[in-house]
C-alpha cells in the first residue's frame, strides 16, 4: 500500500537546504548563545515593563516597605511613659528621677502609691515601671563602700516584651550610671548617654537598624514573588513549554530571567539607599558600593528562588501562597525584627540556613558597623555558596521533563 | 408556538457590553417551534454571551427580551426553572455517581423522588448511560460526562435546553449519540445549542451565524446552502497535491483545497461564468480525471458568511 | 526511504492512568499524518514526548534520526510546534513576538525580513503585526502561532490540534499553509478531533483511550469500512444502455434507476473514473463519497465487538 505522498525531486532538495536555517551555518555556539539570551532578555524587559501592575510593584514596595519599617515600625526606645514610685523620696532618688527625665527616651509620671502604678501599667499609659525602694540611699551608700548595688525594681507589661526589654536594658544602663555618678560624682564617668549607646543594644538607634534589615525582607520576599508568579504564568499559558521546544537552553533561560530582573532590583536597592539616605538621613557607615555589590548577589539568589518556587507550582495563585509561606518565617527568624540571640537556643541554627538571615547580618553590619569584607568574608562566602547551589537547581528544574 | 401561544424567545436588539468590550452588538432572535437552533461562528463572535443570556444570567439592555415569556431584564428566578443550561466547563459532583447526581440535581429542583425515579430511568436510558448508573462520575469519559450534565439539565423538563458546545472535543460515536438526545428532546423543549462541527451545524433546523456580535444570516441549513452564491466542484484525480497546486491558479477559484482522491474548489458565482465554462476549465489541469459539480456545502455557506460580515 | 518520525512500545504512565499504551507508529517524510482522538484519548500526550518536553514511562522514540528521549536538544533546531495553548507572549506585539523566536533560531535582519514577509502575506497577518494577541480573535492568534511555528523552516512541524476552536476561513488557510509546508517537503505530524480533516492528510492514526486503533490511508480505511462509493448517473435512454454495458464491462455492477443507473464500488481507482468521464457529461454524475464520519464509526462499532 502506497504510504505517504512522495514528493516532487525539488521540494525534497529545498528540505534539505532549509535543515541549516536553524542557526545560521558557522556561526561560533558562544555567539549563537549569546544572540538567544539576547532575544530572551529583550523579550523579558519588554514584557515586564508593559505590565504597569508589576512595574507599581516593583517601585512601590521597596519604597513602601522602607517608610513603613524606617518610620513607623521603629522598635526604638523614644519618649516611652514611664511609671515612677519613689518609695525612698530622697535628694539622691529624685535626682534619679531627674535624670531620667532629662533623657528623650523617657516621659516619666510620678506616683504615690503601688496600687496607682499597677493601675498605670495595667491600663497602658504607661509601658513600663520603676520602683525606687525606700532603702535607696542606704543602698547607694553600701555601693560606695563596695558593696551590692540597689535593686531597683521594674515593672512592665509582659504582652510588650520586645518593647519592654529594650526599654528594661537601657534603664539598666541609665540607672548603673546614674548610680556610679551619684557615688563618685568626680569619678568622671562619660555622660550617660554615650556610655549606653556604646555598650548596649544597638535596638537604641532604631531607624538605622530598621532600614539596613528591610533590604533583607523586600528582597528576599519580592524577588521571590515576582519571579515566581511571572514564570508560574508562563508554564499556565503554554509559552514556558514552547520555550523548551527551542534551541534555547536552561542556562541560557535563567540567564535571561535572571540578568534582567536583577537589574531591575538592584536598581531597586540603589533607589532604596537614595530614599532612606536623603528622606530619612540613613546612609551605610560603610561602604555603599560594597553594599550594592553584595545585595546584587542576594538578588540572584531571591530570583533563583523565585524559578524554583515557580517549577513547583501549578498556578499563580499556588506560587503565591509559597511564596509567602516562605517568607513568613523568614520574617520571624531571620533576625529582621527580633534579634536570633532572643530565640531559644535550641533554634537558633535553623535561622542559619536561610542566606536572608546572613545577607540581614551582612546589611546591618556594613549599615550600623561600618564593616567590610575583611570581617564579613564567612557570611558572604555562605551567600555565595547559597547562591550557586540555587541557581544549579533552578537551572535543572528548568529543563526537567515532566 | 409553545402552550400559551407566544413565542419560545423573542429578542431584538440584544446589547452586551464587558467593560470596554462590546459582546453583542445587537442580536435579533425569534423561536416560535419546539427546535434545534444551531449558533455558530468564530471564535470572540458572541455566542456563549448569547447562550448565557437565553438562561437568564447575563444583565443586559434590549428593545424586547422575552424567553418563555418572562423578561430577561427583570426577575428571572421563574425562568431558571423552566431553562436547562450546559456551559462549556460544566461542573459535575465529582464523587458522587451518575444516579446519585441525578438525584442530586433532583433535590435542588425539588423534584419529589418517584417523579425522580420515572424520569431519572427514562433519561438514563436515552443517554445510553443506564448500565453506568452506578459508576463515579470522576471516572467517566468525556462524552459521557457530556451525557450526564445533558441529562441533569434536562431533569426537570425544561422547556428551553441551552447548550454550550456540547461536543466540543468529544468522540465520534458519543458526538452523534449526544445529537440523537438533542433531536429527541424537540418533541419537548426548544434547544439552543452552539458548535463549531460543520456536520452537526447542517443537521439542525435552524442555523443563525454569529460574528462580532452581529447576526449574519438566520435560517434553514439547506435554504441558506441554496442561496449560497458560491459554487463547489470535485476533481477526482489520483494525485491531488498536484492538481491542487495548479487549480490554486485558476483566476476564478475561491478555495481550493486536496482531500484525498479529490481536490475541491469552492468557484464565486459570476454572470459571465456558467457552470460548463469552469468545469472544462478545471477539467483542462492534467491529472484530473473527472470533475464533478456540487451544490454548495455548509463549508462554503460558512466562509460566504464570513466573508460577507 | 526511512521514516523521520518513528516510536515503538512508546508508552505513558501517570501513576495508575496509563495515557499511552504501547504506541508504534511510523511517519514517511514529506507526508502530512493525521493523529486523530478525542479529548483525553493521549493525542497531547504523544505529541509532548515526540518533542520531547514529557518523558515516557518506556519505549522508544526517533525523530530526524535522533533519539529524542535521550537527547532531546538535538532537534530543537529542526522541529517546528504548535501547541493547543498558543505561543504568543502578552504584552508584545506580533511583531515584536516574531522578533523573539526568530532571535532563538539564530535569525535576523535581512533573512528575518524575507522570512516574516511571505509569512504575513500568506497567512494574511499584515493588519495583525503591530496588535497583541490578547486583542486579537482566536482564528488570527492560530495563524500567527503558525508563522511562529515554521519561521525557522523546520523540516518537521508537530501541531498539536491547529484548528480548534477557529472559524472557517482561518481553518481553510490554515489547510493550505499545511499543504504547502508538505509541498516542500516537510513533514507534518498533526493532532485533531476534527474527522473531515482527515480527508487532507495522507495518514491517519486513530488513537482511543490511548490505544492505536487505526492506522492506515484515510482511502484505505474507507475501502475498509465503509459500503464503498456510490455513483448516480443521470442519463436517459440509449446512452443510458450504452454506459451500463460498458460500465458492465469494466466488472461492475449498475442498476437502473429512475432517471439513469447506480452502482456501488468499494474503490475509485483511475479506470473508473476515466471511464464515467467519458460515458456522460460531468454534471449527469454524482459520487457519494462515505463521510469520515461514517467510517470512523464503523470501525470503532467494529473494534467494540
Amino acid at each position: 500500500m502506497k504510504r505517504g505522498r512522495r514528493p516532487s525531486e525539488p521540494g525534497r532538495a529545498s528540505a534539505a537546504r532549509t535543515g541549516a536555517i536553524g542557526g545560521f551555518a558557522g556561526a561560533n555556539p558562544l555567539v549563537k548563545s549569546w544572540r538567544r539570551i539576547r532575544a530572551l532578555i529583550v523579550r523579558e524587559v519588554r514584557a515586564t515593563f508593559r505590565d504597569r501592575f508589576t512595574v507599581t510593584i516593583l517601585v512601590a514596595v521597596p519604597i513602601g516597605a522602607l517608610l513603613l519599617f524606617g518610620f513607623i515600625l521603629t522598635t526604638e526606645v523614644k519618649h516611652l511613659a514611664l511609671g515612677v514610685l519613689d518609695a525612698s523620696q530622697t535628694s539622691a532618688s529624685r535626682r534619679l528621677v531627674a535624670e531620667l527625665a532629662a533623657q528623650e527616651s523617657f516621659d516619666p509620671t510620678v506616683v504615690a502609691t503601688r496600687d496607682e502604678l499597677e493601675r498605670l501599667v495595667a491600663s497602658g499609659r504607661v509601658a513600663a515601671a520603676i520602683v525606687i525602694p525606700p532603702s535607696f540611699d542606704r543602698d547607694l551608700e553600701r555601693l560606695r563602700r563596695d558593696g551590692p548595688a540597689p535593686e531597683i525594681e521594674v515593672v512592665y507589661d509582659a504582652a510588650e516584651t520586645v518593647l519592654a526589654q529594650n526599654a528594661e536594658a537601657y534603664l539598666r544602663g541609665i540607672l548603673g550610671a546614674t548610680a556610679r555618678a551619684l557615688v563618685d560624682p568626680a569619678g568622671g564617668r562619660p555622660r550617660v548617654t554615650v556610655a549606653s549607646r556604646t555598650l548596649f543594644n544597638p535596638t537604641l538607634d532604631g531607624t538605622a537598624y530598621m532600614v539596613s534589615g528591610t533590604y533583607g525582607f523586600v528582597l528576599s520576599f519580592l524577588a521571590v514573588l515576582i519571579t515566581a508568579v511571572s514564570v508560574v504564568g508562563e508554564r499556565a499559558a503554554g509559552t514556558f513549554e514552547q520555550l523548551q521546544v527551542t534551541p534555547a537552553t536552561s542556562v541560557e533561560i535563567v540567564l535571561g530571567k535572571l540578568l534582567p530582573l536583577g537589574a531591575v532590583f538592584a536598581f531597586d536597592v540603589f533607589l532604596m539607599a537614595l530614599v532612606a539616605g536623603v528622606g530619612m538621613g540613613v546612609w551605610p557607615r560603610g561602604s555603599l558600593v560594597f553594599f550594592l555589590v553584595v545585595s546584587a548577589v542576594y538578588v540572584l539568589i531571591s530570583l533563583a528562588l523565585g524559578l524554583l518556587i515557580s517549577a513547583t507550582s501549578k498556578s499563580a495563585a499556588e506560587a503565591v501562597q509559597r511564596s509567602v509561606i516562605f517568607s513568613i518565617p523568614l520574617v520571624q527568624l531571620s533576625g529582621f525584627i527580633f534579634p536570633v540571640r532572643n530565640m531559644p537556643t535550641w533554634l537558633q541554627w535553623f535561622p542559619k540556613v536561610f542566606p536572608a538571615t546572613h545577607y540581614i547580618a551582612v546589611s546591618r553590619a556594613i549599615y550600623l558597623r561600618g564593616e567590610g569584607a575583611a570581617t564579613l568574608w564567612p557570611e558572604l562566602l555562605f551567600i555565595l555558596a547559597g547562591g550557586v547551589v540555587l541557581v544549579a537547581l533552578a537551572v535543572r528544574s528548568v529543563g526537567a521533563r515532566a | 408556538m409553545d402552550a400559551k401561544g407566544d413565542p419560545i424567545i423573542e429578542i431584538r436588539g440584544l446589547r452586551k457590553r464587558f467593560g470596554h468590550r462590546t459582546a453583542l452588538a445587537g442580536v435579533d432572535l425569534r423561536v416560535t417551534k419546539r427546535q434545534i437552533v444551531a449558533v455558530t461562528g468564530p471564535d470572540g463572535a458572541g455566542k456563549t454571551t448569547l447562550l448565557r443570556t437565553l438562561a437568564g444570567l447575563l444583565e443586559i439592555e434590549a428593545e424586547v427580551a422575552t424567553v418563555l415569556g418572562y423578561d430577561l431584564r427583570g426577575d428571572v428566578t421563574e425562568l431558571k426553572a423552566h431553562t436547562g443550561y450546559v456551559p462549556q466547563t460544566f461542573a459535575l459532583q465529582r464523587d458522587l455517581s451518575i444516579l446519585d447526581n441525578l438525584r442530586f440535581t433532583a433535590r435542588l429542583h425539588r423534584i419529589p423522588a418517584d417523579e425522580l425515579r420515572r424520569r431519572a430511568d427514562a433519561l438514563l436510558a436515552r443517554t445510553g448511560l443506564a448500565p453506568f448508573a452506578d459508576r463515579m462520575t470522576s471516572a467517566l469519559s468525556g462524552g459521557m460526562k457530556q451525557k450526564l450534565a445533558i441529562a441533569n439539565a434536562l431533569l426537570p423538563a425544561p422547556a428551553l435546553l441551552v447548550l454550550d458546545e456540547p461536543t466540543a472535543g468529544v468522540d465520534v460515536m458519543a458526538r452523534s449519540e449526544i445529537w440523537s438526545i438533542l433531536a429527541e428532546s424537540r418533541r419537548t423543549a426548544a434547544v439552543v445549542v452552539s458548535t463549531s462541527y460543520l456536520d452537526e451545524a447542517e443537521q439542525a433546523d435552524r442555523l443563525v451565524y454569529l460574528d462580532e456580535g452581529r447576526v449574519v444570516a438566520d435560517g434553514v441549513p439547506a435554504v441558506l446552502r441554496r442561496e449560497s452564491p458560491r459554487e463547489l466542484y470535485r476533481a477526482w484525480t489520483d494525485d491531488a497535491r498536484h492538481v491542487a497546486r495548479a487549480a490554486r491558479g485558476l483566476a476564478f477559484a475561491a478555495a481550493v483545497r486536496a482531500s484525498g482522491r479529490f481536490v475541491r474548489v469552492e468557484v464565486e458565482r459570476a454572470p459571465d461564468r456558467d457552470r460548463a465554462t469552469v468545469t472544462r476549465a478545471i477539467a483542462a489541469i492534467p491529472g484530473v480525471l473527472l470533475v464533478e459539480p456540487l451544490p454548495p456545502d455548509m463549508e462554503s455557506t460558512l466562509r460566504h458568511l464570513a466573508s460577507a460580515a | 526511504m526511512s521514516a523521520v518520525i518513528e516510536t515503538r512500545g512508546l508508552t505513558k504512565r501517570f501513576g495508575n492512568f496509563t495515557a499511552v499504551d504501547d504506541l508504534s507508529i511510523a511517519v514517511e517524510p514529506g507526508s502530512i499524518f493525521a493523529f486523530l482522538g478525542a479529548n483525553g484519548s493521549g493525542k497531547s500526550t504523544t505529541i509532548r514526548m515526540l518533542i520531547g518536553v514529557l518523558r515516557p514511562t518506556s519505549g522508544t522514540i526517533t525523530v530526524d534520526g535522533v533519539d529524542v528521549i535521550r537527547h532531546p536538544r538535538r532537534v530543537r533546531d529542526r522541529i517546528g510546534y504548535m501547541g493547543q495553548r498558543v505561543s504568543l507572549y502578552q504584552g508584545l506585539s506580533i511583531r515584536e513576538n516574531v522578533e523573539f523566536y526568530a532571535g532563538l533560531y539564530g535569525l535576523e535582519g535581512d533573512a528575518l525580513e524575507r522570512r516574516w514577509g511571505g509569512l504575513r502575506e500568506r497567512l494574511a497577518l499584515g493588519d495583525a503585526e503591530g496588535e497583541r494577541p490578547e486583542n486579537l480573535p482566536a482564528g488570527i492568534r492560530q495563524r500567527a502561532g503558525l508563522a511562529l511555528a515554521t519561521l525557522h523552516e523546520p523540516r518537521v512541524l508537530f501541531l498539536d490540534e491547529p484548528t480548534a476552536g477557529v472559524d472557517v476561513e482561518s481553518r481553510g488557510l490554515f489547510w493550505d499553509r499545511i499543504a504547502e509546508e508538505a509541498e516542500r517537503g516537510v513533514t507534518v505530524f498533526v493532532t485533531t478531533h476534527f474527522l473531515e480533516e482527515v480527508e487532507y492528510c495522507d495518514w491517519v492514526c486513530f488513537i482511543e483511550a490511548g490505544k492505536l486503533i487505526a492506522d492506515a490511508a484515510p482511502e484505505a480505511l474507507r475501502e475498509r469500512h465503509s459500503g464503498g462509493y456510490r455513483i448516480h448517473l443521470a442519463v436517459g435512454g440509449e446512452a443510458c444502455e450504452r454506459a451500463a454495458r460498458r460500465l458492465r464491462e469494466a466488472g461492475l455492477a449498475p442498476r437502473p434507476t429512475g432517471d439513469g443507473l447506480e452502482l456501488d464500488t468499494t474503490t475509485l481507482d483511475a479506470r473508473v473514473l476515466a471511464l464515467l468521464g467519458e460515458l456522460v457529461p460531468p454534471d449527469a454524475v454524482h459520487i457519494e463519497q462515505p463521510p469520515m464520519t461514517d467510517v470512523f464509526r464503523r470501525l470503532l462499532a467494529r473494534e467494540a465487538a
